[in-house]
């Protein structure tokens, strides 16, 4: 297989090189823009405080009441959208 | 070179000035974070004044039943209270709610210089919720009544300095309050152990390479892994040298394992070479650790592989360049071997961590050669060490130091005479061992 990058014919070796290298050198672009960004956009606050007496009061004045759940999970989603556990409350 | 040079300087120029454009055009962050944190700390209060007084504080009032107007609580920053308190990477900026009885309403954390991968935690609700309601005569000692973040230390350590010394001060200066001197020495607080073990790794270390011993070097690495990588977790990054280029440092009594690390590592440099990476960096001793497999090794051309050298001068450049433009260290945050030591990271990191982990079983230390800042920065430096390892003139150029460096550091020169890149060698030795003549030495 013959191509021509860097003006010269790449063996199969150095083609592999060369894929692995530009995926590596995409991802810490990637990272690196993504530093970028938060250090030009930084969000406010990582998330939100939770009171849970206040989720715990308004629960029990909407007349909710938990059927089959031992604990209530306060969660929130991180940067990649992930649902994290803050706390519990029973 | 020089063609690469220009290039390099002109969108250096282009780049930095583009983003200070957009800077210049941006709303403060600091005030904007500021406001919404005196909003997020007093939630009752009804209007608060300028910074004002000394220690200046935000003073929060409330319209009282007599129609009245009282206050409520004060706000302050601990930079401009305890602005001694110095974090991994310089002062933390964090804002306190403190009502008039000395009761804490909260923290808010305002900006910091910090690895994120480290110590995203502290951004946490749990971990700013728990000084809610402490008082300005507790302890905010870690351990004791703040709780910690692993592999955080230095950084939670700080805060909780902080918040107690500004606390104080604040009481005491613009409440009245009488609060008794609990001021302690640093250095009783210090964990010696570590410093210890350090100074026995260091010392393996020097001892290999002055006695230019491979199993020395293997052992030395091992540790290396244990100690500076899982149980310390503090290996040179790039957003070390980028803090040390800024003159962000942390308190010395604060971290005295990552001062006597980078001076180990700068003073190696300037002896020896790149010491550091040879026998002391933990992520480079994972990578030549893998060789045990001994898989597949690709035979790359030459002029393919000194072309692929020059993409690590690339990143440190950019991530230089865009630190000091944006004044925050932590855009150079992009090594993979914060996800392998803390097991915390993103996709990203975790992707990054395999293909260098993966990229070296067919190309020794492949991370290290290509891609690693921290290695450049310290090459750099080895180009003006004292006592370079060399090729003596006469070398009967069989090349066999060559075939043997596992790292590309020998260069054959026009004419055929070789060279020992100071900016690529990591001292291993290995090149040493494999000439015929015993024509390498210092």
């Amino acid at each position: 297989m013959k191509l021509n990058i860097f003006k010269s014919d790449l063996k199969r070796d150095d083609l592999i090189f060369v894929a692995v290298l530009l995926l590596a050198v995409c991802l810490v672009g990637f990272i690196i823009s993504g530093n970028i960004y938060d250090s030009l956009y930084p969000p406010l606050f990582s998330g939100p405080v939770i009171d849970v007496e206040q989720v715990l009061k308004r629960i029990d004045k909407s007349g909710l009441k938990p059927v089959e759940a031992r604990y209530y999970r306060v969660i929130e989603r991180d940067r990649q959208g992930n649902i994290r556990e803050i706390s519990r409350a029973r | 070179m020089k063609k690469y040079l220009k290039l390099a300087i002109i969108i250096s120029l282009v780049s930095a000035g583009g983003i200070h454009i957009v800077r210049r055009l941006a709303p403060d962050e600091d005030k904007q974070r500021e406001q919404a944190a005196l909003k997020r700390l007093f939630p009752q209060v009804q209007s608060f004044t300028e910074k004002t007084g000394q220690p200046p504080c935000y003073e929060g009032y409330i319209i009282n039943d007599q129609a009245q107007k009282e206050l409520k609580g004060l706000c302050f920053l601990t930079t401009d209270v305890a602005p001694e308190v110095k974090g991994y990477a310089g002062p933390i900026k964090l804002m306190l709610g403190m009502d008039t009885k000395g009761i804490l309403t909260g923290i808010e954390i305002i900006k910091h210089h910090e690895t994120p991968s480290y110590v995203w935690g502290i951004e946490e609700p749990w971990f700013k919720e728990q000084f809610k309601g402490k008082s300005v005569y507790d302890a905010f000692r870690l351990g004791e009544d703040i709780d910690g973040i692993s592999r955080a230390t230095v950084t939670v350590s700080a805060i909780a300095e902080g918040v107690r010394k500004s606390a104080v001060r604040i009481g005491r200066e613009r409440l009245g309050l009488e609060i008794a001197e609990t001021e302690e020495n640093p250095w009783l607080s210090v964990d010696y152990l570590p410093l210890i073990y350090l100074s026995g790794l260091l010392g393996m270390a020097l001892a290999s390479l002055l006695l230019k011993t491979q199993s020395w070097r293997i052992v030395s690495l091992g540790t290396a892994i244990v100690l500076v990588g899982f149980y310390h977790t503090d290996p040179l990054s790039s957003v070390n040298l980028i803090n040390i280029l800024t003159y962000r440092l942390p308190g010395l009594a604060r971290n005295p394992f990552w001062y006597i690390l980078a001076g180990f590592a700068i003073l190696s440099c300037l002896l020896w070479g790149r010491v550091y990476c040879g026998f002391i960096c933990p992520f480079g001793a994972v990578l030549e650790l893998l060789e045990i497999v001994k898989a597949y090794r690709l035979k790359l051309s030459q002029r393919l592989e000194q072309r692929a050298k020059y993409i690590k001068y690339i990143i440190l450049w950019l991530i230089v360049v865009a630190a000091l433009v944006l004044n925050n260290a932590n855009v150079g945050d992009y090594e993979p071997f914060s996800a392998l030591f803390t097991q915390a990271g993103n996709w990203l990191d975790w992707s990054l961590l395999a293909l260098a982990i993966g990229g070296s079983l067919f190309i020794p230390r492949f991370f290290c050669r290509y891609l690693c800042g921290v290695g450049l920065g310290l090459g750099l430096i080895s180009k003006y060490s004292l006592k370079q390892l060399e090729i003596k003139e006469n070398c009967r150029k069989c090349q066999n130091c060559k075939s043997a460096c596992p790292y590309g550091a020998i260069e054959v020169q026009p004419g055929g005479a070789l060279n020992i890149n100071p900016v690529e060698c990591i001292q291993c030795h290995i090149c040493l061992n494999n000439c015929p003549q015993g024509n390498i030495g210092r």
